[in-house]
């Protein structure tokens, strides 16, 4: 015991923990300064027709604005709508996100590639992929996660 | 001329090395003492903070974009960008952080008790 808390994979080990720790508090702080940035960004364009010009209740009037940021280059959540190539997927924090699958786009279940067709509604997925300029996200991957009944394939 | 000079009183050397002794048990005893406390304090946060690391990387998602990296990685290694990103994104910084920082003060903890029990055992013998 006394000789592995005095070797240099213990020194080695304790001066990685501690730069993880330094890593995380910094990404942390980025996140937060970014975060707070984008928010402010995002509050200004809303409000510019109220502090500058335009109607008082705004070009798109008073719709409900979901103040949380959400990732960008992914979803996991349930199917919900299937609109020929998109997907409406609704992640764990309750955001519904229009997912574009393309010709580019793999869709998985186990180990078998799939298409789209064969997806079918509430079935959980997990995506990763580019998000565009109309918040959608262009599917890259679409993994099918297993559900208590098996998936019956053609 | 004569010059006295006045003799040290009898003793004195063994009571200045009786007293160094002391001190340094004191010293032993006060480390021992913060260290034992920080790891009991370490021990009991280490379970609370784990739970939490685990329910955010969950709840973020984290564990079902990294499980990508297993399942399918000739298609994550394609699409590389996209999946660093994301897992960027859904790293739970904070909690992981405050993991490590428990962790990183329970080993600390027991190097340093190790190392005063030594201490201890050394004094106890002389």
């Amino acid at each position: 015991m006394k000789d592995i808390l005095e070797s240099k994979l213990f020194k080695i080990i304790i001066l990685s923990i501690a730069g993880l720790i330094i890593l995380g508090f910094v990404f942390s702080l980025g996140v937060f300064i970014g975060t707070k940035r984008a928010e402010f960004s995002f509050k200004w364009a809303s409000q510019y027709h109220n502090n500058f010009a335009g109607p008082a209740g705004g070009f798109l009037g008073n719709a409900m604005m979901n103040e949380q940021f959400t990732e960008g280059n992914g979803v996991f959540g349930q199917i919900i709508k299937i609109n020929g190539q998109t997907l409406t997927i609704k992640g764990a924090d309750n955001v519904e996100k229009n997912i574009l699958v393309g010709t580019q786009t793999t869709i998985v279940y186990q180990r078998k590639n799939i298409k789209l067709s064969e997806l079918t509604i509430n079935e959980n997925v997990v995506v990763i992929g580019d998000p565009d300029n109309n918040g959608q996200i262009q599917a890259e991957l679409i993994r099918v996660l297993p559900t208590a009944m098996p998936k019956i394939l053609p | 001329m004569m010059t006295n000079y006045n003799e040290p009183p009898i003793g004195l050397l063994e009571k200045i090395l009786k007293r160094i002794h002391r001190e340094e048990r004191l010293l032993v005893l006060r480390r021992t003492i913060i260290f034992s406390t920080t790891l009991i304090a370490s021990l009991i946060a280490f379970v609370p903070s784990l739970n939490i690391l685990l329910s955010n990387s969950k709840n973020s998602g984290f564990f079902n974009f990294s499980s990508l990296a297993f399942s399918d990685f000739s298609v994550v290694a394609v699409h590389w960008q996209s999946f660093a990103m994301i897992l960027l994104e859904t790293l739970p910084a904070i909690s992981l952080a405050i993991f490590l920082a428990v962790l990183l003060t329970f080993l600390q903890s027991v190097k340093s008790l190790t190392k005063n029990i030594k201490t201890i055992r050394h004094l106890a013998v002389n």
